[in-house]
């Protein structure tokens, strides 16, 4: 497929542009722009006109996406296809006429292709260029991978490979590793199956568990019930001896208090409240007599206070006053210096009025005299447009006169233009000469075919050689081959198929008998083993004995001898044949059983024989067969000829007969081309005659090519040059005019400036000649001087004025208080006024502080002397139901009162406690039988008896604590026992690490499988290209590098195998010792390569190859050397090469002739 | 009158071929047979049912703990201290199993004879229950046919641990047919043995109740037992109890107009998201996600497995938290390219095609690649060869398959754009 033409209708910055690509035997076409020209925007309307344009395009930004619209002409093997493309998501395609095409409508067009593999396999620019030398240097140690990436355009293979070989490496390897998920998960599978182990609770281990529980409960409690009876006499005893004591005691205490029957009980604090009271008395009476004596001085102080209450009243007026005066404090001063603040304006403003002339004079005066602001301001905005208006006159004037000039040169210059032409005949013969192409290319091309279609025939003859036989044993020859009459093709099969059933059923049968003869031997062996194992009577054994003993019989009966020397012998006979006969009977089964299996033998030997002459039968047809091919075979000259072999060779006498026809083909394409360029040559010839050249019969067809280019070319040169000179002087003539007006218009503004500016002048009181600058200056000086007047106003009322109306205001208050307060002050400053009463309020407030505390301590004093008087009453009141209850009379009768209460109250708490001593610890048993059971021990014996139960109970005790232990322990096994779900989460963690196993062998075998398929994949891809690739790439490469290198070599030696570049002197550079360049125009030379295999091949669509700027860094030479390269390629498929370098022009023309198509974007 | 018939509880067994990963539901999964178990004696308790019938196999037959065995007694209490009878009838896995015989249950449970088919009777709902326990695992003959005759004007049930006719799946033990089951005469016929819930005939009554708990993703949907509700007139419904704490689901993910691994995980994130949407119950669930359909990404999705797992696990996480574990992520993609379109092309690409179609006849190179993979497997548990079909493969020196399958995955990765 090619392009012939392609429309940008609406399309990133393009609209309705039509990109032509004519046809040509070298189909290379240039495009060539500037950057943002559009290059890139035509490479991307390339790749959406043939697979739609992309959803996400952002090419809209001229054109909204609905609008969007591409369109082409494409041509295929003379087929043609007009059609346009649109965004959208279905109905994309339509023909010329505006009817939809399917969106398969491309499909045979484009081959198997999609986007992506059309970008790869026929898009190319610098950026993949410097990537793809990169992925070489990566791989170099990889010949099939260079030789793969290089083919694919792609540089994925060594990062997928490096992918796979990783992920394998982390999923599972030989050697262990932590880091392998297989191997963690197996480590966890072997903890959890410990885990499980551990967990796991038989029943087994459950029951003997329980036992030894109930087993350990009954000892237990056994000895517990021997420890409880002891516990018992010991408790009883240590009871007498605890609570005997103490009962001897409270029997005393009960004869004590019989003594004291007759005292008053009183309170048992009574002593204490006794001196409490009489404390308290004593203390409230001192009290009283103080609080009295100070109450009497604070009244006296109270009346001795004087109180200033006037002060007091106006005790506001004065604390403002004093503030007031801080604030007028400093006024005087501050007037002083604005007013010289003030004359310090006025003399600035006097100082500018004399610069304008103006004589010295009053403040009103100088106001009065300073013109207006609307007057200033129109005289400023006058001087302002003075200057714009200036340029703009001399600006027009001068670009009038310089477009005069250039008007009286051109017309110089199209007087002296010469004037050429050529006749039409001599452009009608070029045109046909130059249609026929590059004339040497193509015969270098047909020659080339020729060869190559010389070396298939060749290499089919060889292979027909190669099947073993030939024409009398010459190599064979295409006239021999087709001169053959070859055998009807369902004989052959009918042979073939004839001679496979026969071989098989021979095969079949052999190893039947090869089976059966193995069966006789083992029959055979079976029947001696048995017959040595059970010893079985055949009957000719007993027959044989039989006629022993009968012989022996018979002799005795024919009187060979004695009796009594023959019947001996005869009796042994005789036991002989019995003991056979006997045997004979014991082993009857065994010798069935032995005849069953003697018989068997007989009928494979049987079988056996007939399988024999079967297959005796079956090879005697096969020799037939045999040599009916053989006669066949013999008959075709091809004697020897393995049957099976035929097809082979017949395929292989095919593939001759194709070659020489295409052989036979391209030799006439050859004769034909070469007879067009004579044709072409002769009518350049005499046209070239006719136009007045010099054209020689022995010149050839590129030199008439040349000569007659070269004179069309400087026609058409001198033509444009004539018509662009003709339309530059008219364009000239009409711009002068346009200028002599706008000059005119210029001048007639600026007058006009000039009279409003004298008016201006006039109303600002300045004298008529005056300037801009100067009236400029005395604007200035005028803005100055109201500054200066407005100051001195400013200052005057809002500073001065305000400060003498304070001081004013303070002097009044300060005379209207000393009227009130202190007339004695009358006649002084304001000041001291102020600062004097200030002194006596503050006199007047401290009396009144004083006065208060005063009244507040006596208040004080009253209520603590009214507290003592209370005490007194209450100390009184505590003491006299005492005194009352034991009828006492005096603080001394009471406390002998109290003495005896006291002493009664001590005996009774001692026979209370004596009780309670008996009661808790008689263990809750009765007076009287505690009492009998002290007299029933002997107090002798019992501490021994004591010790002899401690003992006792001690070792009992030793007994329950190891029970009791080994009971905990066993209780605690069982316990563990309690349906826990240890064993379950166990198990659980189990299944899980076997399923993280499973998921990293399932993926482990996918990417080992999938990585050892890459290897073996690009190792045979390698085998089957590296031979075809490698010499065309080694080809392009000596060109690209101007013969620096001679060819690719590949180094054996080394493994894997590595690929080197071999300069002309045999040395060998590894690919990492190629300069970044060399390494690129390595990639460069082996995707060429590939691409031309590729087409070579013919198996894939031709689609256009589109190379973006890939000789971004080469210099001419090697740019030149590129272009080449794509001149081979451009004559097998569609080359279009975008360019932002017109430098490349000429070379391009050099290589691909002056009619190369050049778009210029 | 109403009771719970039950079978196939598998205590304990684990849930198996979930590979556990960060934020997975981990530790709440460990015990679901249990935690199902325990829920469905709640359900007995709260509704009060009249009696239980568990239909055999109450542990897995090679599961030796104990613990099990008590954890179940301890339930029994439950229901004892409820008032609810247990008849436990023992299938195949209780058979052969240790615990069977030495566990001591409380006074409410009742077990059938292995020896005889017995009737238990409740007299105060005149209801009989006819059962006999598996001896042995291997139990081959037709334990129906010597099933009693139902007692006449009561509620006849039999209790049966059996291989219906038709189910393939399931060992063929104590094998018998509907219509022999039919010809007893019997109300309602309580079965285990089959794992999927399944009523049989509803004249008279034949249901499996299907596991309490699915174990792994064969056993995908809702699991329980069922509660039956009678009267004097015969059976008047059954009604399904769901008692399963996670369930398992399959999830086939159309990712045909995924161009790349992000536009996969994208619409695999969509599905889940659906698959949520549509859950009402709240339990967790595992998931397994098959990504198919002819696909762009189809090389992408292969090459970068690791990481699209874990892009669906993350994503997983951020939808459900806890709740959704993805079980497994299975590729069934197919390239978007295939095979006589890449033929068509003849690049590079399709002569790599043409090379590794080859392959299968490189016998050194197969036998090589067998080798390699044998030493995987012979470092294998045996559990594994169940679980991974390749291992049989392998071991039997075939990587045909193996081979096959990897090979368009592997092109199409070659064939991803830069």
């Amino acid at each position: 497929m090619r392009f012939e033409q392609i429309h940008l209708l609406r399309y990133g910055k393009f609209t309705d542009r039509v990109l032509d690509f004519p046809k040509s035997a070298r189909d290379f076409h240039l495009i060539v722009g500037v950057n943002e020209a559009g290059k890139s925007t035509t490479r991307s309307a390339i790749l959406d006109l043939l697979y739609g344009i992309e959803l996400r395009s952002t090419l809209d930004f001229l054109h909204a996406k609905a609008d969007m619209r591409l369109g082409a002409h494409i041509e295929q093997r003379g087929e043609r296809l007009e059609f346009t493309r649109s965004k959208a998501r279905i109905k994309t395609l339509f023909d010329a006429d505006g009817n939809v095409l399917a969106e398969s409508a491309l499909a045979p067009w484009l081959g198997g292709s999609d986007r992506d593999f059309f970008d790869q396999m026929f898009g190319l620019d610098h950026g993949r260029l410097v990537a793809g030398g990169n992925l070489i240097l990566g791989a170099s140690n990889d010949i099939g991978q260079i030789l793969f990436q290089s083919a694919a355009g792609i540089g994925s293979l060594g990062v997928v490979r490096d992918q796979l070989q990783a992920e394998a490496d982390k999923l599972w390897s030989r050697r262990r590793s932590n880091d392998r998920a297989w191997y963690i998960a197996s480590d966890e599978l072997a903890r959890a199956e410990a885990a499980l182990k551990a967990a796991t609770v038989r029943t087994k281990d459950w029951v003997e568990a329980r036992d030894l529980v109930l087993g350990l409960e009954t000892r237990r409690e056994a000895a517990r019930g021997q420890q409880r009876e002891l516990e018992g006499e010991r408790l009883g005893l240590e009871r007498v001896r605890r609570v005997a004591p103490a009962l001897r005691q409270w029997r005393l205490a009960q004869s004590e208090l019989l003594a004291l029957t007759g005292s008053v009980p009183l309170p048992a604090d009574a002593a204490r409240l006794q001196a409490d009271g009489k404390l308290a008395l004593a203390a409230a009476e001192r009290d009283q007599q103080l609080h009295t004596a100070q109450a009497q001085t604070i009244s006296a102080q109270l009346e001795a206070l004087p109180l200033a209450e006037a002060m007091l009243a106006l005790q506001g007026d004065v604390l403002a006053l004093g503030e007031r005066r801080q604030q007028v404090r400093h006024h005087g001063r501050d007037i002083e210096r604005r007013q010289l603040e003030v004359e310090g304006h006025w003399q600035r403003a006097m100082s500018l009025a004399l610069q304008l002339g103006w004589p010295a004079q009053d403040e009103v005066s100088l106001a009065s005299r300073l013109p207006l602001l609307p007057a200033r301001a129109a005289l400023a905005e006058l001087a302002r447009r003075h200057a714009v208006l200036e340029l703009a006159r001399s600006a027009s004037l001068a670009a009038r006169d310089e477009k005069a000039g250039d008007l009286a040169a051109m017309a110089a210059q199209l007087n002296a233009l010469p004037v050429r032409s050529v006749p039409p005949a001599l452009r009608l013969a070029l045109a046909a000469a130059r249609g026929l192409g590059d004339l040497r290319a193509a015969a270098r091309r047909d020659a080339m075919a020729v060869e190559k279609r010389v070396r298939e025939l060749a290499t089919a003859l060889a292979a027909v050689d190669a099947v073993g036989v030939s024409s009398g044993g010459q190599p064979a020859d295409p006239a021999w081959l087709r001169s053959l009459r070859l055998p009807a093709a369902h004989w052959l099969a009918q042979q073939l198929q004839q001679h496979a059933q026969l071989t098989l059923t021979l095969s079949t049968l052999a190893e039947q008998q090869a089976e059966m003869a193995s069966n006789i031997d083992a029959r055979a062996l079976e029947i001696s083993q048995y017959r040595q194992a059970h010893q079985p009577v055949d009957g000719a054994e007993l027959s044989a004995a039989r006629d022993e003993r009968d012989r022996h019989w018979r002799r005795i009966r024919s009187g060979d001898g004695t009796l009594q020397e023959l019947a001996p012998g005869f009796e042994l006979k005789l036991a002989a044949a019995d003991q056979v006969a006997d045997r004979r009977h014991d082993k009857a089964r065994e010798v069935s059983e032995l005849q069953t299996r003697l018989d068997t033998q007989e009928r494979l030997a049987l079988q056996a024989t007939a399988h024999a002459a079967k297959q005796a039968a079956q090879r005697a047809a096969l020799a037939a067969l045999d040599g009916d091919w053989a006669r066949v075979s013999s008959a075709l000259g091809l004697a020897g000829l393995l049957r099976r072999d035929f097809d082979t060779w017949s395929a292989a006498r095919d593939r001759v007969l194709l070659a020489d026809a295409a052989l036979a083909e391209g030799r006439q394409a050859q004769d034909s081309a070469r007879q067009e360029a004579e044709t072409a040559a002769a009518a350049l010839r005499a046209a070239l005659l006719d136009a007045g050249l010099q054209a020689e019969a022995s010149t050839p067809l590129d030199t008439l090519l040349m000569i007659s280019g070269d004179a069309v070319d400087a026609a058409s040169d001198t033509r444009a040059r004539l018509e662009e000179l003709t339309r530059q002087h008219e364009a000239a003539g009409a711009a002068l005019g346009r200028l002599a007006d706008k000059a005119t218009a210029a001048q007639a503004e600026f007058d006009g400036w000039g009279a409003a500016w004298r008016l201006a002048t006039a109303s600002a009181g300045l004298p008529d000649a005056t300037g801009v600058a100067a009236a400029e200056g005395a604007l200035a000086v005028m803005a100055e001087i109201d500054d200066q007047l407005r100051a001195m106003r400013e200052i005057r009322h809002s500073r001065i004025d305000t400060m003498q109306r304070d001081q004013r205001d303070f002097g009044h208050e300060a005379g209207r208080l000393a009227a009130a307060l202190a007339p004695e002050l009358a006649g002084m400053e304001a000041d001291g006024i102020a600062i004097e009463l200030g002194l006596r309020l503050g006199h007047a407030l401290d009396g009144r502080k004083t006065l208060e505390r005063l009244r507040c301590e006596l208040a004080q004093n009253e209520e603590q002397r009214a507290t003592a008087s209370a005490q007194i009453g209450r100390a009184q009141t505590t003491l006299q139901p005492l005194m009352d209850l034991c009828d006492a009379g005096s603080h001394d009768e009471l406390r002998a009162a109290i003495e005896a209460s006291d002493r009664r109250r001590a005996v009774e708490a001692e026979a209370a406690a004596a009780l309670r001593a008996v009661l808790e610890g008689g263990d809750g048993v009765p007076v009287p039988l505690l009492e009998a059971e002290i007299a029933a021990v002997d107090a002798l014996q019992a501490p021994l008896r004591l010790l002899e139960i401690a003992r006792q109970l001690e070792a009992h005790r030793q007994q329950i604590e190891v029970f009791t232990g080994e009971l905990t322990r066993a209780e605690a096994l069982l316990a563990g026992f309690a349906g826990q779900d240890a064993a379950a989460r166990a198990e659980a963690e189990r299944q899980d690490a076997l399923a993280r196993m499973a998921d990293a062998a399932e993926r482990f075998i996918q990417v080992h499988t999938a990585s050892r398929l890459l290897k073996w994949a690009i190792d045979r891809y390698r085998e089957t290209r590296q031979g075809p690739m490698l010499t065309r790439a080694g080809a392009i490469f000596a060109a690209l590098t101007l013969g620096s290198f001679q060819k690719l070599t590949l180094d054996f030696d080394s493994e894997p195998l590595t690929l080197h570049g071999q300069r002309p002197d045999g040395t060998l550079v590894a690919i990492a010792g190629l300069s970044d360049g060399s390494r690129d125009q390595l990639y460069l030379a082996l995707r060429l390569a590939a691409l031309e295999l590729h087409l070579d091949q013919g198996q894939g669509q031709p689609l256009p190859f589109i190379a973006d700027d890939l000789f971004i860094n080469y210099d001419d030479r090697r740019s030149r050397a590129g272009l080449e390269a794509l001149a081979f390629l451009s004559e097998k498929t569609q080359v279009i090469f975008l360019s932002h370098h017109d430098h490349l022009l000429p070379t391009v023309r050099q290589v691909f002739g002056p009619q190369v198509n050049v778009i210029n974007l | 009158m109403k009771f719970i018939h039950t079978a196939d509880i598998h205590l304990d067994s684990p849930l198996c071929g979930l590979a556990s990963y960060q934020n997975a539901p981990v530790e709440a999964l460990r015990t679901a047979t249990r935690d199902a178990f325990r829920k469905l004696v709640d359900e007995a308790v709260e509704q009060q049912v009249d009696f239980m019938v568990i239909a055999g196999d109450l542990y897995d037959g090679n599961w030796r703990d104990y613990n099990t065995g008590h954890f179940f007694v301890r339930e029994m209490g439950r229901l004892n201290q409820a008032a609810i009878p247990v008849y436990l009838l023992y299938g195949n896995h209780d058979a052969e199993n240790e615990m069977t015989r030495r566990l001591m249950f409380p006074p409410n449970v009742f077990v059938f004879d292995s020896r005889r088919p017995v009737t238990h009777r409740l007299e105060a709902h005149r209801v009989a229950l006819h059962g006999r326990s598996f001896k042995e695992a291997a139990t081959l003959e037709n334990l129906a046919l010597g099933y009693p005759d139902p007692v006449p004007g009561w509620l006849n049930i039999g209790v049966l641990h059996t291989a219906l006719e038709g189910y393939a799946a399931h060992a063929r033990y104590a094998p018998c047919t509907l219509a022999e089951l039919a010809a007893k005469g019997y109300d309602y016929w309580a079965l285990g043995h089959v794992h999927e819930h399944a009523v049989l005939s509803e004249s008279p009554w034949v249901v499996f109740p299907g596991n309490l708990q699915g174990r792994h993703i064969r056993e995908t949907g809702p699991r329980g037992a069922v509660l039956v509700t009678a009267d004097e007139t015969g059976i008047r419904a059954v009604q399904r109890l769901i008692v399963d704490v996670m369930r398992w689901e399959r999830l086939d993910v159309d990712v045909s107009t995924a161009t790349d691994l992000q536009g996969a995980v994208l619409l695999a994130g969509r599905a889940l998201q659906a698959l949520l949407a549509a859950r009402s119950d709240g339990k967790p669930v595992s998931v397994r996600v098959t990504l198919g359909g002819r696909t762009a990404a189809h090389g992408a999705l292969f090459g970068l497995h690791t990481q699209l797992r874990e892009e669906l696990l993350a994503q997983a996480a951020a939808m459900a938290g806890d709740r959704m574990w993805i079980e497994k992520l299975r590729l069934e993609t197919t390239p978007l390219v295939d095979a006589s379109q890449i033929s068509e092309r003849a690049d590079a690409i399709a002569d790599l095609q043409e090379l590794l179609a080859q392959v299968p006849l490189d016998e050194t190179f197969m036998r090589s690649l067998a080798e390699d993979l044998q030493l995987l497997t012979a470092k294998a548990p045996l559990e594994l060869n169940e679980a991974l079909p390749e291992f049989k493969a392998i071991r039997a020196g075939d990587v045909s398959g193996i081979v096959a399958a990897v090979t368009p995955s592997l092109l199409a990765r070659l064939a991803m754009p830069r």
